[in-house]
């Protein structure tokens, strides 16, 4: 060896060791990342496994199989001759159908016999599936086929991952930036990680929990009872599927085994199999894995969609609510009464639901994504953004047919949308108003519980109309201006940060007096003020900031695309807040931990425990704020996420107890009546619409209350 | 003592006219363009001009590309140090010392076969007036792409540059073929063009 | 060149028009009826429904939107806009919704625009303009559904802006071709054809889309002399019928100055300045910088130095001779 090369050598020999090492890593990276991301996130995987899903024998599975084609049998015969007054007469059609050849042969549930034939005598979830579906066909809106990875499309859908990190929304930051729009960084948001006063939590610190209740009647004994986000979801693990929020790695597949598939394709699923269980990992939510329901497989059905989504739409309280009728064998689920939106879909409140309406005849799926439409004002995620869902797309532009006005309500379409007439109610027990800061004792279900402090379903009370050109604030504000333009109407410093109606006021205080009785230290005309008046919560710097901030960066967007009126649910909470990171538009909300608050009735205990939660606590580390934080508070109209974290040395800083600064306005789709509001019920002197806070000039205003060719009607 | 060396290797000869041609061909086809003589039809012109822009294009490509791999790129380099008096020089030369039958102030050498007249035009010509004009060609060629100005669209203006720098290589042209008859003879020049070779004043450095 | 007593008889037709449209209001007995001068109010009680932009109903018999709506923006803006609209629609409208039946017949443009007639509407040949009409090939196809209506909207048609600026004439013009041809719908509405697709069809143009920003399509579908002083000619006429020689436009005797070109005065186009001049003088007319003073220079530059070089070139030969021994 002559000179140079001996000098070569140790450098060569390092290059090796790198080398070495970085191979090393890249080929241990899928086991060493998920290590490392669980132990920074606190979040916890494992081998799903449920009791469930129980294997058969050949005998009970057939015993299983006819009893299951009766039962369904027997229902559609009983729809079939419910018409039939007399009792005798309709027992005795019902078994003359039940023996029909050709209705014996419709509506036979297809995979028992596939099952029967590939011996499948247990359902083990996905698995199970994906033995003949590994692949599958979607149909793009133009009838395009595609094949896709099904387990695939179904972890990349928003069903499964509750956010999504490109673009797509109809969300506006406060800061006039679309959110994820192509230019900037976009970062994951979505159901996931936004806040929310309805559940009070967020789905992290509120994916599942066991609680120690006492409901009336049953003595001094508690009851184990669930609660939790995690009932509704499809995924079935210990956490949300937060590895999907991060720009690498994925959800490990034994928690993609969790996936519940029959929740929405079983037309058998047990709601009763939905209760929290606790094993050595952590809690997470039962389902049903009995290969019945797996037997009753067939597309999505209304009925399938609603065991989740009556809950956001007719509420708890809705007595249809199949959901509410089956909480669990075990540890039962228990009911939240206020509703978010009050509008059933069913049958009975629904003219779509009555004429047989399926969710997707109008969210008409791709695969596993299914489209919410082209307009939004809340952050959720969106899986076909673009793809319409639309009134128009079976109702022609000129929807009124009959009567002989018919000219002129297809006239108002124009400014006006559907659902502004045809939804004139929402159901009473919607919640306007919800004070999570001073829990009262709930008898019925034996827990302490937040106070639903005002509940309607009147129109100017419950919900109001506003115009809206499709877009939405960061903290779901409908945005849009009335078409002659100008600034006269300006809901964020008005309708969305006002109460007035007298009778709301009213109901208010009779409240806050009845909250006094067991919190002494309430003054009551104070939280009615700030109750009523969301802006409260300022000092007068601020809410001029807020009133010139609108006008250079809101105005613009509410004067994008065509504005029309309609209607919108509104919605406040009382909830704790980080008032470090406070802009004009709120402060950063801070969760609660569901059993402590439920059991002791203690906020700020709950609170307190919510946020020691190891997410929330990296929140307030430099990596989320770099990776997602600061941007996630610019479009909340903070400049810079504050890393400072709310408790030191077990003391809070700076949090307090306020309403948020504006009402969330949800758009309300559903609930649909036949007939809409008659002419006179806005065309009047004191009518349901205000045209004057909606920006008319004084001079429309009259016109619009006084017009001649209603002089003669009644 | 002279000597007989390679001026202008093969692949720059062929350059040479290529190019040539191409220029005629243009001339003649945008002529007829413009003026919307139907001495060649339309048709036939437009096609004629497109296909030989786009051949004169990649040419100017070899070129550039050439001159910077194999070093031709030096004679297009003028010495700043006294230009003018030297340009003035050649100047001169034309205008009394050729009628007197004087011998040219800049014999090309292999270290400078340009006079300083030559270097300045041909610097002009290569790296300024014809990359303009083949820019301005493809637009041409692509009218869409250029924006709008006033109600007109920004075509006239892409128009307007096309002629006035075609003009300009067109007057070059002119210029450049007569003062092809005025080397040491009348040929001299045109054969050194064709064959490549002349006879060069030996160059100190030429020794090594 | 455009000639001298063109110029002259536009200004004089111009100068007609503005008179007769300040003083002729006496002449016009017989639309007295029509130009209602209190026909603000009238307007404004029909626009408060009939401006909603989607006032209308379903047919059952057609299965169509049948539209009822007027666009008070643009009606505000029109060449009508003076006049009531029950000047032209005439029936019982008491009732509302109306109930009496409204007929449509009697609504015909000739129905005013009468020519030989001494009115203060513009002096058209209308008679003409029919007779372009019934030879164009919509009237051939068409001849029990086509009509005026079918391209001009008299709620919204504005002669002005056809007068516009070149570009905005072209667009104002074009768009009421584009209303059908590149709109399936309406096509589909008109007739049972198959929809053709203007790129398709247009294929043969080179640089399509940059003619369809420059000229209207009528400069090429109307026959060559239809040219009318006045109005442009309505008799169009299908695409295998047209100009496809692109010299006919592309050159200095280009048709175009008798179409596109001929509302602009010939003053307007001798732009004083050299610049002006340079840009505006018949530079567009070929596409391309047909400046003819810019001509002139280039020539004289081109046979200056070719002058100069031959006369070079000739001392030298003579010294050559006077040095040979």
């Amino acid at each position: 060896m002559n000179e140079p090369e001996r000098r070569q050598a140790p450098r060569r020999r390092g290059l090796t060791i790198g080398l070495a090492v970085v191979a090393g890593l890249v080929v241990l990276s899928p086991w060493l990342y998920p290590m490392m991301f669980e132990y920074y996130t606190g979040v916890v995987n494992g081998p799903l496994s449920y009791e469930t899903s129980r294997k058969i024998s050949n005998s009970e599975f057939e015993t299983t199989a006819e009893q299951l084609t009766r039962e369904t049998r027997l229902q559609r015969a009983q729809a079939v001759t419910a018409g039939e007054a007399d009792a005798f007469a309709r027992s005795l059609k019902t078994d003359m159908l039940m023996r029909t050849r050709s209705f014996a042969a419709d509506g036979q549930f297809p995979h028992i016999g596939y099952f029967r034939d590939a011996g499948i005598r247990e359902y083990d979830g996905p698995s199970t599936c994906l033995r003949c579906h590994e692949t599958m066909t979607t149909h793009g809106p133009e009838g395009e086929r595609k094949v896709v990875n099904t387990l695939g499309d179904v972890v990349e859908s928003v069903h499964y991952k509750f956010q999504q990190t490109a673009s797509g929304f109809t969300t506006y930051g406060y800061d006039g930036r679309e959110v994820n729009a192509e230019g900037h960084r976009p970062i994951p948001v979505g159901k996931i990680d936004r806040a929310c006063g309805i559940p009070g939590s967020f789905s992290w610190t509120g994916w599942a929990a066991l609680v120690n209740t006492k409901p009336a009647g049953s003595g001094e004994q508690t009851v184990v009872r669930s609660e939790g986000c995690g009932q509704c979801h499809i995924g079935g693990g210990y956490h949300p599927a937060t590895e999907k929020m991060m720009p690498v790695g994925d959800v490990p597949n034994e928690t993609k085994m969790g996936i519940d598939c029959l929740i929405c394709h079983s037309q058998v699923y047990d709601m009763n199999q939905r209760y929290v269980i606790k094993d050595d990992k952590g809690m997470r939510w039962n389902q049903d894995r009995s290969l019945k329901a797996a037997m009753a497989v067939t597309l999505p059905t209304r009925d399938n969609c609603l065991l989740c989504h009556q809950h956001n739409m007719g509420g708890d309280a809705f007595a249809e609510n199949v959901s509410a009728k089956n909480l669990g064998y075990k540890n039962p689920r228990f009911l939240h009464e206020g509703a978010k939106r009050a509008n059933p879909f069913s049958p009975s409140t629904d003219v779509h639901a009555a004429a047989g309406l399926t969710c997707t005849d109008c969210h008409v799926p791709e695969g596993h994504k299914i489209p919410r439409g082209t307009k939004g004002t809340d952050l959720v995620a969106n899986d076909l953004p673009g793809r319409e869902v639309s009134c128009e797309r079976c109702h022609t532009a000129a929807p009124h047919t009959k009567t002989t006005d018919r000219a002129l309500l297809n006239g108002h379409v124009d400014r006006i949308a559907c659902e502004t007439c045809h939804i004139p109610h929402l159901q009473d027990y919607n919640v306007v108003l919800r004070d999570w800061t001073y829990p009262e004792w709930e008898e019925k279900e034996g827990v302490y519980s937040y106070v639903d402090v005002y509940k309607s379903g009147e129109v100017g009370k419950g919900f109001t109309y506003l115009w809206f050109n499709g877009y939405g604030t960061f903290l779901a504000n409908a945005l849009g201006n009335n078409p002659l333009g100008g600034t006269a109407y300006n809901p964020l410093m008005d309708q969305m940060v006002k109460i007035d109606d007298p009778a709301a006021v009213a109901a208010i205080r009779a409240k806050a007096e009845k909250m006094k009785e067991k919190y002494p230290d309430i003054d009551v005309d104070k939280y009615v003020h700030e109750a009523t008046n969301s802006l409260s919560a300022f000092t007068p710097e601020m809410v001029a900031k807020r009133a010139k901030w609108i006008e250079a960066k809101i105005r613009p967007l509410m004067n994008r695309g065509k504005s029309k009126l309609y209607p919108f649910k509104l919605f406040n909470a009382r909830m704790y807040e980080d008032m470090t990171n406070q802009g004009p538009f709120g402060a950063m909300i801070l969760p609660f931990d569901y059993a402590t608050y439920y059991e002791t009735g203690d906020s700020i205990a709950s609170m307190t425990k919510a946020i020691q939660h190891p997410i929330v606590k990296r929140m307030y580390e430099l990596p989320f704020k770099e990776y997602m934080m600061d941007e996630f508070m610019n479009y909340f109209g903070v400049e810079k996420w504050s890393n400072e974290y709310p408790l030191k040395d077990g003391k809070l800083r700076n949090v307090e107890a306020h309403w948020m600064r504006q009402m969330g306005t949800l758009m309300v789709n559903h609930g649909i009546q036949k007939e809409g509001l008659k002419c006179r019920q806005c065309h009047q002197e004191k009518g349901i619409i205000d045209f004057a806070r909606l920006g008319y000039p004084a001079q429309r205003v009259h016109d619009l209350q006084n017009l001649p060719e209603l002089a003669n009607r009644p | 003592m002279k000597r007989r060396r390679l001026l202008y290797p093969l692949w720059l000869r062929y350059w040479h006219w290529t190019n040539a041609v191409l220029f005629v061909s243009l001339v003649v086809t945008g002529i007829s363009l413009h003026l919307g003589s139907q001495a060649i039809p339309f048709a036939t012109a437009r096609q004629v001009h497109n296909v030989s822009g786009l051949m004169l294009a990649a040419n100017w490509v070899v070129l550039v590309l050439g001159n910077a791999r194999l070093g031709n790129w030096r004679h297009y380099r003028p010495e700043l140090k006294g230009l003018i008096q030297r340009m003035i020089r050649q100047v001169d030369f034309y205008r009394k010392g050729i009628f007197h039958g004087e011998p040219h102030p800049f014999p090309p050498t292999t270290k400078q076969k340009f006079n300083p007249l030559q270097q300045i035009t041909y610097l002009g010509v290569v790296y300024m007036a014809l990359p303009a004009l083949i820019l301005n060609g493809i637009v041409y060629m692509f009218p869409e792409l250029a924006i709008d100005i006033f109600d007109y669209g920004a075509i006239w203006l892409v128009a307007l540059l096309h002629y006035m720098i075609a003009l300009f290589l067109f007057v070059f042209m002119l210029g450049h073929i007569y003062l092809a008859t005025a080397g040491e003879t009348v040929t001299a020049d045109i054969r050194m063009m064709i064959g490549g070779w002349a006879d060069v004043e030996e160059d100190g450095d030429e020794r090594t | 060149m455009v000639p001298r007593s063109f110029v002259i008889w536009l200004v004089a037709v111009a100068t007609a028009m503005l008179v007769t449209a300040s003083v002729g209001v006496g002449h016009a007995a017989d639309l007295d009826a029509v130009e209602d001068r209190d026909s603000t109010p009238i307007n404004e009680r029909c626009l408060r429904c009939h401006g909603m932009a989607t006032l209308g109903y379903f047919d059952l018999a057609t299965r169509k939107v049948v539209s009822l709506s007027v666009d008070a923006g643009k009606f505000s803006s029109s060449n009508h806009s003076r006049m009531a609209c029950t000047g032209c629609h005439q029936g019982d409208y008491r009732e509302l919704p109306h109930q009496g039946r409204i007929e449509r017949g009697g609504l015909t443009c000739l129905g005013c625009h009468r020519s030989g007639k001494k009115t203060r509407f513009r002096v058209s040949n209308f008679d003409e303009i029919g007779r372009q009409f019934r030879r164009s090939v919509h009237f051939k196809a068409l001849p029990q559904t086509f009509d005026c209506f079918s391209c001009h909207d008299p709620h919204v048609f504005d002669v002005r802006s056809q007068e516009d600026r070149d570009a905005g004439m072209v667009k104002a013009g074009n768009a009421v071709c584009l209303d059908c041809h590149d709109a399936e719908q309406r096509f589909a509405s008109l007739t049972s054809r198959d929809f053709p697709s203007l790129k398709q069809v247009h294929s043969w143009l080179p640089n399509a889309t940059m003619h369809w920003r420059g000229v209207r399509c009528i400069e090429c579908h109307t026959p060559r002399g239809g040219e009318d002083a006045d109005s442009v000619s309505h008799e169009i006429v299908k695409g295998d019928a047209v100009e496809r020689n692109c010299v006919a436009c592309h050159s200095r005797n280009s048709v175009l100055l008798s179409r596109l070109y001929k509302h602009r005065a010939s003053e307007e186009r001798q732009t004083s300045g050299f610049i002006g001049r340079m840009l505006n003088n018949e530079s567009y007319i070929i596409g391309m910088t047909r400046s003819p003073l810019l001509d002139t220079m280039s020539a004289f530059l081109i046979l200056g130095t070719i002058v100069v070089l031959a006369g070079h070139g000739l001392l030298r030969w003579r010294s050559w001779r006077r040095r040979r021994p």
